[in-house]
């Protein structure tokens, strides 16, 4: 489970789980056994008093600083993650521990420390600017370093994702205009990517696989004699495309030449 | 009874619906997506379940078969 919520967003909370509403320039205390006992802030990143094993188990004191962060030993709260000068973060140990949570990018695999999550955050949009521009302090080379390190990462993840979702996508149009073919129809379809819809005695359409221009229309003798450019208002996969051409060439002829631009080929 | 399925063509190739037109609760779902798909300007094709087309449809049948709702097509 995540935790519910962000290192510096507030979240109101009156349960005894959870947090008071707190910000990066504000200190809010609990007097609640299972929640913080005393927050301090000085500063945009966050480490624990060293005494902080109160006890049930929970924060005494939290005290902004650069460098290190540590946790109690409270199931619903952090367990140890500390950072060593120049060197990795230890995330969270305990699954219901801390979670980076950015939008759905919760389950990527990296746990960055205080500071840098909070320029991750920047970075992804989710701070103002003026936040960044309280980070003067930092050793900006490093931050920068770790943050690209970070930015490879989301982004590989994210073309990974959409990818996959395209070839999901394709996948599954492909299947369903291929349901709607008839035996001549899919056989072309499985050699050239193109499906033949007659229209009349004299005229045909073939659509090949693509998305606009993708309409020829062929005389009786099969050679092609215009283009027709038309397709679907909203973005849909190439095979959704062709599906929406197929069923209205076979359906209502008229309204696709009506629609489409008609380009001669000559 | 078959159950009776609407494809809706969208980015992540179709989203079916599924009804059974004994199902009360199933066909009202059904027909409101219908409806709604209807205002946005998609165009409901009726297709037999061995492909054959029906042709377009204005108003819902819960025992279509198979309904491909299309998005408004526009030219290039």
């Amino acid at each position: 489970m995540a935790h519910p919520y962000g290192p510096y967003q507030g979240t109101a909370a009156s349960s005894n789980t959870a947090w008071d509403s707190w910000n990066s320039s504000t200190a809010s205390s609990t007097t609640n056994g299972n929640t913080w006992s005393t927050w301090v802030t000085e500063d945009i990143t966050f480490r624990s008093d060293e005494a902080s094993e109160a006890p049930q188990g929970t924060w005494h004191t939290w005290v902004a600083h650069y460098e290190t962060s540590s946790s109690s030993t409270d199931g619903n709260a952090w367990t140890h993650w500390v950072r060593v000068d120049g060197g990795d973060y230890q995330p969270a140990q305990r699954e219901n521990a801390y979670t980076l949570k950015l939008g759905n990018a919760k389950d990527i695999p990296v746990m960055i420390g205080a500071r840098h999550e909070q320029l991750a955050l920047a970075l992804m949009g989710h701070l103002p600017e003026k936040v960044v521009g309280n980070m003067h302090h930092y050793n900006r080379e490093e931050v920068t370093e770790d943050l690209k390190a970070f930015r490879d990462v989301w982004n590989e993840r994210q073309r990974i994702r959409r990818e996959k979702k395209a070839a999901e996508a394709k996948a599954r149009a492909e299947e369903l205009l291929v349901s709607l073919l008839d035996e001549e129809q899919e056989e072309e379809w499985k050699l050239s990517r193109t499906v033949t819809v007659k229209v009349s005695d004299v005229k045909s359409v073939r659509i090949k696989e693509g998305w606009a221009g993708n309409c020829e229309e062929l005389d009786e003798n099969g050679h092609v004699i215009a283009r027709h450019c038309i397709h679907p208002s909203t973005s849909v996969p190439n095979a959704d495309n062709m599906i929406s051409q197929l069923l209205m060439l076979e359906t209502d002829p008229d309204e696709f030449f009506r629609i489409s631009n008609r380009s001669v080929v000559r | 009874m078959a159950m009776n399925e609407m494809a809706i063509l969208d980015k992540t190739g179709d989203t079916k619906i599924i009804w059974d037109p004994d199902n009360e609760a199933e066909v009202e779902n059904a027909e409101r997506t219908f409806k709604d798909l209807k205002k946005d300007g998609f165009v409901a094709y009726s297709v037999k379940r061995n492909g054959k087309k029906d042709g377009i449809i204005h108003d819902f049948d819960p025992d279509a078969g198979k309904i491909i709702m299309a998005p408004r097509m526009v030219g290039g």
